[in-house]
């Protein structure tokens, strides 16, 4: 009798769900399923990083306009501060009547998570720049703009980008959930091995977000040296 | 020297002129911006050395109807103690502080009714700690206002291997390196060459050697004698070292209290104090100057 590719691969891969070592399983898996997991991480990392650029740009301007004045800092990082005590899983449900399932609620659960760690070092990387520095520009006939843009900004940003690395980093890691939700991701390879009980799936998404993690953190890493040279010298 | 500064004609009109100046800083004044924080940062300096209140009950006056004129070339020291007025009076010429009476006139022109960047566009601005931008390589400081200016980038190159070579940096060694990589006096030197870039006729310099060793300060100090001979520019510059201000100068303004005490060539204000405080800063002096030659050396 001829099995069809299905079945065939159903197969295969029940019987090294049986016999084999947790190792083989995983790179049976991924011999298998190489295709689909490459869509996932295609699909992980999108909604990290659309999540990410929203958060710095709801993040960065917000932060510039809290250090200018101070009396409205706690207004805007307020509500972010309570939006990120809800658990991610949480928001995720909670958007569901808004957003319905899918990318769209998934982004924006990422984005309320990605824009304090933004918001925050945005603040202090503007509140650090040296009032002599600005004093100086200023006495040397820079105007407002020219003072923001080729002094204020450029000083503020080895701190913005320390805490977009950290968006970054906490993003891709909770990305995992949005498969809950059916958008996808890396997630889904974990909600599977959870529910088929199968603990070499658990272990092969983690160790994939993990790594994907820390890939992202070490590209955005070079990133900023190549932007920041006079950091390293 | 060819890199002198444009002298024009001006005739017998001052450089700067200070008439009956006065600048108050009230304890509760909050205003936006950078503004904000100098405003904070020399009250609390001022405020440190408890100078009363003169009057009511939350302000002083930092500067008090001072009245000075400073001809065109002259190298000006402003002498005093810290909180007595000298930033203050200095912030005011270029307007980063507005006077709150009185008015400051610009080779003839009051200085309100300019542009404020325009006005600092003529002036070159020099500070203790130089001031230099982090992230810009000792080049690109130089060149920032000649760059926002649009000047041709090979104009803006020439003009700042001209400008290290007067403060006495090898171009080629320099040019490329960033603040960081600069020992205290070397940024000192960056801070004055960008100070120069435009070729301002008029200087102002606040404590630029204050944070700096003994012997690199009396290098600068020569250096900057040298620079306003082949500029012929004019120079104020404040400082609290009595030393300094009077081997700079070709006059001295002394100031205590916001008030303007004396002001006259060196020598003169030596042999003529024209006030109790004057004598006893004169005195004090000298009283250190007696360890030197009353330690005998071998």
């Amino acid at each position: 009798m001829r099995l069809s590719g299905e079945q065939t691969r159903w197969n295969r891969e029940t019987a090294a769900a049986e016999g084999d070592s947790m190792w083989e399983k995983m790179i049976a898996y991924i011999m298998t399923h190489g295709d689909a997991l490459l869509v996932q991480i295609r699909t992980h990392l999108w909604i990290s990083l659309a999540a990410l650029a929203a958060a710095v740009v709801i993040g960065a301007p917000c932060g510039y306009l809290a250090t200018d004045s101070p009396g409205i800092e706690k207004w805007i990082s307020a509500p972010f501060h309570v939006l990120r005590v809800i658990p991610s899983l949480a928001i995720l449900v909670l958007l569901i009547p808004v957003a319905g399932t899918g990318a769209l609620p998934a982004v924006i659960a990422l984005t309320i998570l990605a824009v304090p760690p933004v918001l925050l070092n945005t603040i202090v990387g503007f509140r650090d720049v040296p009032p002599f520095i600005e004093e100086s520009a200023a006495g040397m006939g820079m105007t407002d703009r020219e003072i923001l843009w080729k002094v204020r900004v450029p000083l503020a940003l080895p701190m913005i980008f320390a805490g977009i690395r950290t968006a970054l980093v906490e993003v891709i890691a909770s990305a995992a959930l949005a498969a809950r939700i059916g958008a996808g991701g890396l997630g889904e390879v974990i909600f599977t091995g959870l529910g088929l009980n199968r603990m070499d799936l658990l272990v092969l998404g983690g160790i994939l977000v993990a790594a994907l993690s820390l890939l992202c953190g070490g590209l955005f890493d070079t990133l900023t040296r190549r932007l920041m040279p006079y950091r390293y010298l | 020297m060819n890199d002198s500064f444009e002298k024009k004609s001006t005739g017998a009109v001052p450089a700067i002129e200070y008439r009956n100046v006065c600048k108050r800083f009230e304890r509760t004044d909050a205003k936006r911006g950078h503004s904000r924080r100098v405003r904070k940062d020399s009250l609390s300096e001022a405020g440190a050395s408890g100078i009363a209140s003169s009057g009511q009950k939350d302000g002083f006056y930092a500067v008090n109807d001072l009245s000075a004129t400073v001809r065109d070339g002259e190298l000006i020291t402003i002498l005093g103690s810290s909180g007595c007025g000298k930033t203050t009076l200095l912030k005011m010429t270029n307007r980063l502080y507005e006077p709150d009476g009185g008015s400051i006139l610009l080779f003839g022109q009051d200085i309100q009714k300019q542009d404020p960047v325009q006005l600092r566009r003529k002036m070159g601005y020099v500070i203790q700690q130089a001031g230099l931008f982090p992230h810009m390589t000792v080049e690109d400081n130089i060149s920032v206002i000649p760059r926002l200016l649009k000047w041709e980038p090979e104009r803006c190159r020439d003009r700042v291997t001209e400008l290290l070579d007067l403060v006495g940096l090898d171009p080629d060694q320099y040019r490329s390196r960033y603040p960081s990589q600069l020992s205290g006096g070397q940024q000192q030197r960056v801070g004055l060459a960008r100070a120069l870039a435009t070729k301002p006729r008029v200087m102002l310099l606040d404590e630029p050697f204050g944070a700096v060793d003994a012997i690199t300060r009396l290098n600068l100090q020569n250096e900057l004698l040298r620079i306003h001979r082949e500029t012929g520019g004019t120079f104020l510059f404040v400082t609290h070292d009595i030393h300094e201000a009077f081997r700079l100068g070709n006059r001295v303004m002394i100031m205590n209290a916001g008030r303007l005490l004396q002001m006259d060539r060196p020598e003169t204000i030596v042999r003529n104090p024209a006030d109790p405080f004057v004598e006893t800063l004169i005195r004090s002096a000298m009283e250190q100057e007696r360890f030197w030659y009353s330690t005998p050396r071998e």
